[in-house]
């Protein structure tokens, strides 16, 4: 049964036909992407009518012909929040919000927590944009929902020049409930950097902290209760992001994690599962493979038919060796699909 | 993790090839166990980790076994190769033919002489083999009061490899490097030269959106400085150079990659880098709690080499570090960003510390807020500074100001007069955002009035806006008059 008190915004704004903003390739997949995995039903399991999203591609083609006629301009994006803000006037309306948005955007130069998405429109010298984190901040305040899951692939630079945007929210004096709401807030990097996105070896576009991120959620070994948590993603995404980046330098994402409160993103017994292949450098047929997990108990072992074997594997460190030699290779699931030993 | 089936733990012990580079150990559960700069020790039971290297923005992952029957294992880490201006052995941005060309330019002698006692070095590079335009363009060195010095196409300039370079001999003092990007602005950043040194500066050339095409100048943002005796040139060799640099991205970034003990032991090895030494006490003001006694012997011993120096002076303003000199000043602006934010911290405190009409208060208006350098944009209008109010007046045109944000008062700005907006300079921008425009009242479609509660003080405004308190005043008359406000009426 899908989850009918879990909510989401999505956003993902490609084209910027103004000069001093180039053109993204991949916020409009990333969005499309997260949609599909708040539909999954092993992921978020959301009910597809509570999921608001607006795209780019939902105006376009064709092309705007400058910044005057590109969409989703401020306004757009701030009537995906405004039916939760005038709702959340009067009380609690879910378990749990997501808010993901993909596209350029920047910081407050003085308040670390601004941080906001330029719309379509933006101009050098109009920088319309949508303060993002502002929204957060009051649906926490006025606890709206329960749990709040914030995610921001843009960049997080500051631009003395432009100003945050504030939504026009109304004043609230807040929730005593605020302070049990549960929060996990992701930033694609830290404040005053910026995020970078890739042609990824499958052709498509994509953001890297994005990539990272979906990687995570579907991927992340739940704990020793079947809970895969806010603190999980936070360590998967870090431990991957820099592979998922590949050549292109990145800085670190920011990802907020409230360990006493923390967010249950999935339960499960069963933990992902990913297919390594093995080959062999040398193959006789009498070569017996023998594996060891990250704590060196020994998980199987397995008569080496052919050179090439494939074994599954949940996430997480590994060593196979070729028992009576001395061929051993440590590898990591699911960073390394294939491993020679 | 799965739980360990063995009972004993084995000394880890993991040393990166950089003092600066951080480690960081993961466990087969993808939790990080352990971190540090330099060098790491940990009790780890057997099994098999995830030793990462991080310098700069580059990092390199290496997994490790530690066996059940031993007692210590010892990693050593990779050189991590990370970007940098300068063409330093083992990054990645380093070419061979940039090297050995900022070597030897470096040593040649000064092609001009405006000064006598210094040396400037500028070299600027472009990693692109054909890229439009030229690394040299739009670059050039200005004294303090803004007269010309040199461009930067005066010196060596190599198109096929894409680099030009300039040695200079100057007056001891602090100099502004230029660089005109056309239709985006020209934009500054300062460099000290000292008595017996040669001041190295390196720039790589990015690519700036403008309205019509992309401009391809030298980036001020990602440029380095280095400092070396006269007469000794650049060294791309040299270990305190590449630590230099890590610091240096480090203080950009915000990463912790320096210890006290590291600073100690810097101290002890007699290290003969100025650059190391700023970029290393700007780290430690960040770490908590400051290392009052270690950061006075780092001043010291700067001290010793540089007559003035705003970076090494500004660290007298640190918090607790009790109250500075009565004459110290900043009428020139420092090198770093950190150091800009302890004078102006200071300002707050003694308004003299950045005279009215000096250097350091002028290019309170243009700042940029990037790290780690002070960018400041110049003023194309080369307008005539309006007086400075005194603190009273200043007090009740910001009042004015906050109770306009409140909805008291309807500024033409907020009716889409935005023309004006558009012609503030920065420090204007930001005084206008700080109060005017800060979001304290109900705009619900007008079902209510407009309601205060979260409306700054005075005092807060002041505390946000990152410029000294001469310039504040400066800017709240002209914002006050571009505005078109009359508090009288």
């Amino acid at each position: 049964m899908p989850k009918n008190d879990h909510y989401a915004i999505v956003v993902g704004i490609s084209t910027y036909p103004d000069p001093s903003l180039k053109d993204l390739q991949g916020p409009v997949s990333d969005a499309r992407a997260f949609c599909q995995w708040l539909r999954d039903p092993t992921g978020g399991d959301l009910d597809a009518q509570n999921i608001k999203c607006l795209l780019t591609t939902d105006f376009h083609p064709p092309d705007p012909t400058g910044p005057q006629d590109a969409h989703p301009i401020p306004n757009e994006i701030d009537a995906l929040f405004e039916q939760f803000v005038s709702q959340g006037l009067q009380g609690r309306i879910g378990e749990r919000l997501y808010i993901f948005v993909a596209g350029h955007g920047f910081s407050d130069t003085q308040n670390v927590e601004n941080n906001s998405l330029y719309a379509a429109n933006a101009r050098g010298s109009f920088p319309y944009n949508t303060a993002i984190t502002h929204y957060a901040s009051w649906f926490y305040r006025c606890a709206v929902f329960d749990e709040i899951v914030l995610i921001m692939d843009c960049c997080r630079t500051r631009n003395p020049m432009h100003s945050v945007n504030l939504p026009p929210l109304p004043i609230s004096q807040g929730s005593a409930r605020a302070s049990r709401v549960r929060k996990f807030y992701a930033f694609a990097t830290g404040w005053g950097q910026e995020t970078r996105e890739k042609k990824f070896d499958d052709g498509t576009w994509s953001g890297i902290f994005t990539t990272a991120l979906l990687k995570a959620l579907k991927n992340t070994k739940p704990d020793s209760q079947g809970q895969v948590t806010g603190l999980g993603i936070k360590n998967y995404v870090h431990n991957v992001f820099k592979s998922v980046a590949g050549n292109i330098p990145v800085e670190p994402p920011d990802i907020q994690v409230d360990s006493s409160r923390d967010i249950i993103f999935r339960k499960t017994v069963n933990a992902a599962i990913h297919s390594v292949e093995i080959f062999l450098q040398t193959h006789t047929g009498q070569e017996t493979l023998v594996f060891y997990d990250g704590s060196g108990e020994e998980l199987l072992q397995a008569q080496a038919t052919s050179p090439s074997l494939k074994f599954n594997f949940e996430t997480g460190f590994y060593k196979v060796v070729v028992a009576d030699t001395d061929r051993s290779e440590l590898f990591e699931v699911p960073a390394d699909a294939k491993v020679t030993v | 993790m799965p739980k360990s089936r063995y009972k004993n733990t084995i000394e880890l012990t993991v040393q990166a090839a950089d003092r600066g580079t951080e480690i960081f150990v993961v466990d087969s559960g993808l939790r990080r166990i352990a971190s540090d700069v330099g060098a790491l020790k940990q009790a780890v039971s057997p099994g098999i980790y995830k030793i990462r290297f991080r310098s700069g923005q580059s990092q390199i992952d290496k997994l490790i076994e530690v066996k059940p029957d031993v007692d210590s294992m010892k990693v050593e880490g990779p050189s991590v190769q990370f970007s940098s201006a300068a063409p330093i052995e083992q990054t990645s941005t380093n070419r061979e033919y940039h090297k050995n060309a900022a070597c030897e330019l470096s040593l040649s002698p000064a092609r001009e002489r405006p000064g006598r006692g210094s040396g400037l070095f500028v070299f600027v590079r472009d990693l692109l083999p054909n890229a439009v335009s030229e690394p040299w363009e739009g670059l050039s060195i200005h004294q303090i009061d803004g007269k010309f010095v040199a461009k930067l196409s005066d010196g060596v300039c190599n198109a096929k490899k894409q680099y030009g370079g300039l040695n200079l001999e100057v007056d001891p003092g602090i100099y502004r490097i230029r660089v005109d990007t056309g239709q985006i602005g020209t934009f500054e950043m300062f460099a000290v030269t000292a008595a017996g040194w040669q001041t190295q500066y390196f720039a790589m050339t990015d690519d700036f959106p403008a309205a019509e095409a992309q401009v391809r100048r030298a980036s001020l943002r990602s440029s380095t400085i280095m400092m070396a005796p006269q007469g000794t040139g650049y060294n791309p060799l040299s270990e305190y150079n590449r630590l230099a640099e890590i610091f240096r991205i480090a203080l950009q970034s915000g990463r912790n990659v320096l210890t006290a003990n590291e600073m100690i032991k810097l101290l002890k090895e007699k290290c003969e880098n100025p650059m190391l030494l700023i970029f290393g006490a700007h780290l430690l003001v960040r770490l908590r709690p400051i290392n009052h006694p270690l950061l006075n012997e780092v001043i010291r011993n700067l001290e010793q080499r540089f007559a003035f120096h705003p970076d090494v002076k500004s660290l007298l303003l640190r918090p607790g570090a009790g109250t500075p000199a009565p004459d110290l000043a900043f009428p020139e602006p420092p090198m770093l960003r950190s150091s800009w934010d302890l004078i102006v911290r200071g300002s707050r405190r003694r308004m003299q510390l950045v005279p009215p009409g000096s250097v350091a208060d002028s290019v309170a208006d243009g700042l940029l807020t990037t790290t780690p350098w002070l960018l400041h944009r110049l003023d194309d209008t080369d307008q005539d500074h309006p007086r400075a109010a005194s603190l009273s007046e200043v007090r009740q045109s910001l009042e004015k100001l906050v109770e306009m944000g409140e909805g008291k008062t309807t500024p033409k700005t907020r009716d889409g007069t935005l023309g004006d907006i558009e012609q503030l300079n920065p420090l204007e921008q930001k005084l206008l955002n700080a109060t005017v425009l800060r979001p304290t009242f109900f705009r619900e479609a007008g079902k209510k009035d407009a309601k205060s509660g979260l409306s700054p003080s005075v005092s807060q405004v002041l505390r946000e806006i990152d410029a000294p308190y001469y310039a504040i005043a400066r800017s709240v008359v002209s914002l006050v008059k571009k505005l078109g406000i009359d508090f009288e009426k």
